[in-house]
């Protein structure tokens, strides 16, 4: 089989293609004006999305803010980067009107910090598994309970088979996962919608207010890679950009 | 059909009443024989008669059957010859008496203290009341509430509250108004619960009311009367104690399987539970009651049976979902191979819960406030109830003392939602075990500079100022002097030390 002459003509690049560069921002733009949100796009506002109580932190959320029924990964760059801390603050915002389940294996969760955070004890079940197959079943249950809102877990081991079934779980069900991670987990396959990454950022020594850089390294059908700094005041707990 | 409800918690009996008497309520069921078999969709003019020594007598008889002139006390024939074309049936007392208790047992979610009138109209249940109308809104609502609950059972009930249950039963089947001594002074002579043979007698002496008994001096009464009249009359205006019988709780329900044929194979335990849980849950059904509590023993005919504890979160019904928490049981527990008996018990049980529907809002939190509780139950029945808990808080300085935890079981009272002490500075989100570390401070009791943890060095770069928790010496867990500082590193990363009375630091979190 032999192609017309003029067809092959079609397929050459000819000096009017856009760069790479000019269809990255095209492709930009473009999401900007989809993106679900009550600031930004046509769409209007979906009762899906919750926003995570931080401004700044749902601007860089494709959503902006965290969807129901999907899992989020929170990765912790270094012990005491305070990822934990944040993403229990965002599970408090998240929480309200709902069942918070909190997924405890080493039973180490500090309930007047988790007060302090902002979380309604009252409305929190601890759940304290003593294996991982045990711990992987209750997070299955919690998120596929339509009357649970958040449920918030540190893994640190997950197989790709086993972040599958806990997507499907999460999808068949209104919860929010949010999934606690260690550095690692950066290298590994994720079924989650959205993959933040906490650092903790050296404070100003006057203030001693806690400063984290969130990052959103991966964000499922949008472009990621977006970064925020945040600053915590301890006395208020108000978040500052 | 309507209901009367007598509420005496009018201004000038709650005027008479302080906060410590006592109130009772009672509730009548008129014609009771007659009423249940009503609730079996009879709808004939229906008579029941009994045998009375040689004579068979007409002891209940419908409104249609009264219609055509037949009486309680009539002889069969004479009713026959009246009505041949009404439904006669021979009277089952202890049918009645089942009934009741099974109506006793509806009413213990308005007080746990029932019993039954012991006069010859048994008829009537009787409820300690006191301290229990507020949860009910008062008197009024609680009667009510009542009210309806029986007439959703196809009872028609009359109802009273007063100060003593001569007081709320004569209310109940005589009066149309306040239990106030005045009042119950008009009501006739039978109100007092004497037998109708003395009812007769008082009539001979033109004596129909309380007022004209109780004005007569009461030390003639019973030479007349016999000592009976002085001591109703007593304890209608609560001059006299009268103790209320209460009614033994009905045996929990149970239901049980039997095999001289072993059966091992999970499919057929399975079904075994399956058959068994329904009968349990129809006889809970009768009672209008959930499960909350389940014990199941397994036999294998020569051991010791196993015996497994189920609880659930909040009552229910359910057989799908409590089958599905037995599954799970039996799925983590160690079971005997082979099973010759199943034995069910409802362990625990509750009324069954009524669902608050929202003004606004869709179905969806209803279905949501079930869904968690059956969550709850199935985590319990596989981790175990020490697995599944609510965190608190305790007025606890020591840090490990102040997290606790609350089985779901208890209830969350607002009393441990807000104990926990007002402190100004972070607390760690994951609180480990103090643990040993090596610290560089500045001086013995100054801040720290660098510390090694986890096979790694930390530079510090700044910290809060010292935090002391000391307790007293005189306390059971001893005495405890710490100062803590959170300490952030050079990449911002935050730790909690603290330094003990002897000078050794610990960890005692991360700022995760």
């Amino acid at each position: 089989m032999v192609a017309h002459p003029d067809s092959l003509n079609t397929l050459k690049l000819s000096d009017h293609t856009p760069s790479v560069q000019e269809l990255r921002s095209s492709l930009h733009r473009m999401q900007r004006e989809f993106r679900p949100g009550p600031q930004a796009g046509p769409r209007s506002p979906s009762k899906d999305i919750v926003s995570t109580g931080i401004a700044a932190l749902d601007r860089i959320l494709p959503a902006r803010g965290l969807m129901k029924g999907t899992l989020s990964e929170w990765i912790a760059t270094e012990p005491g980067s305070g990822a934990v801390s944040l993403a229990m603050r965002v599970a408090s915002r998240v929480q309200r009107g709902g069942t918070l389940i909190l997924v405890d294996q080493p039973r180490q969760f500090y309930a007047p910090a988790i007060q302090s955070l902002g979380v309604c004890l009252a409305e929190t079940i601890l759940v304290r598994p003593a294996t991982q197959g045990d711990e992987l079943w209750v997070l299955e249950q919690s998120l596929r309970c339509p009357g649970v809102s958040v449920v918030l877990c540190q893994l640190d081991r997950l197989t790709t088979q086993q972040f599958r079934r806990l997507q499907l779980a999460a999808g068949s069900g209104t919860a929010i996962g949010m999934l606690i991670r260690p550095a690692v987990a950066q290298r590994q396959s994720s079924w989650a919608d959205v993959r933040l990454q906490v650092s903790p950022r050296p404070s100003s020594p006057r203030s001693f207010r806690r400063c984290l850089n969130v990052r959103c390294v991966y964000a499922k059908g949008s472009l990621a890679d977006q970064t925020v700094d945040l600053e915590f005041c301890d006395e208020t707990g108000r978040a500052h950009e | 059909m309507s209901d009367r409800v007598s509420d005496t918690s009018t201004p000038a009996l709650k005027h008479e009443s302080d906060e410590c008497s006592a109130r009772m309520l009672c509730v009548w069921l008129p014609n009771f024989p007659i009423q249940r078999l009503r609730c079996r969709h009879f709808s004939e003019a229906c008579v029941l008669y009994a045998n009375s020594g040689s004579r068979t007598l007409i002891v209940a008889a419908s409104n249609e059957a009264r219609l055509h002139g037949i009486r309680s006390g009539m002889s069969l024939a004479e009713a026959q010859a009246l009505h041949d074309s009404a439904v006669f049936l021979p009277h089952d007392a202890d049918a009645d008496a089942t009934e009741l208790k099974l109506l006793a047992e509806l009413c213990y979610r308005y007080s746990p203290l029932i019993g039954l009138e012991l006069s010859d109209d048994a008829h009537c249940l009787l409820l300690d009341i006191s301290g229990c109308a507020h949860l009910f809104g008062g008197e009024s609502g609680l009667a009510r509430r009542l009210v309806v609950d029986l007439a959703e059972r196809g009872y028609f009930a009359h109802v009273a509250v007063a100060r003593t249950i001569g007081a709320a039963w004569a209310i109940a089947r005589y009066g149309h108004c306040t239990g106030s001594d005045r009042r119950l002074k008009s009501l006739p002579v039978q109100a007092l619960r004497i037998p109708n043979k003395l009812v007769s007698q008082l009539r001979e002496f033109d004596l129909q009311t309380i007022g004209q008994l109780d004005a007569l001096p009461k030390n003639s009464l019973p030479s007349r009367f016999g000592k009976i009249l002085n001591e109703r009359l007593g304890q209608i205006f609560g001059h006299r104690p009268e103790l209320l019988v209460l009614l033994p709780r009905l045996e929990p329900a149970s239901a049980e399987w039997t095999t001289d044929e072993a059966i091992c194979h999970p499919k057929a335990i399975q079904h075994v539970c399956t058959e068994l849980l329904a009968e349990l849950l129809e006889t809970l059904k009768t009672r209008s009651e959930g499960l909350l509590g389940l014990t199941l023993r397994l036999g294998n005919g020569t051991s010791v049976p196993a015996v497994l504890k189920i609880g659930l979160a909040r009552p229910t019904d359910s057989l799908k979902h409590i089958l599905n928490v037995v599954q799970l049981k039996l799925d983590t527990t160690t079971i005997p191979e082979w099973i010759h008996s199943i034995h069910f018990e409802a362990s625990d049980v509750s009324p069954l819960q009524v669902q608050q529907r929202s003004l606004f809002s869709s179905q969806e939190p209803i279905a949501n406030a079930g869904s968690v509780g059956k969550l709850a139950d199935r985590l319990i029945a596989r981790l175990g109830n020490d697995g599944v808990v609510h965190p608190r808080v305790l007025p606890e300085a020591v840090p490990e003392q102040a997290s606790s935890v609350s089985l779901l079981s208890e209830p969350f009272t607002e009393m441990a939602r807000s104990v926990g002490l007002q402190i100004s500075s972070a607390r760690p989100v994951f609180l480990r075990r103090p643990e040993t570390i090596q610290v560089t401070a500045i001086a013995k009791d100054g801040t720290p500079l660098h510390f090694g943890w986890s096979g790694r060095c930390y530079q510090i770069a700044c910290c809060t100022t010292v935090e002391r928790i000391a307790t007293a010496w005189w306390q059971e867990s001893g005495s405890v002097q710490r100062d803590y500082y959170q300490a952030e590193t050079q990449s911002g990363a935050r730790f909690w030390l603290f330094r003990d009375r002897t000078g050794e630091w610990f960890l005692h979190g991360v700022f995760e």
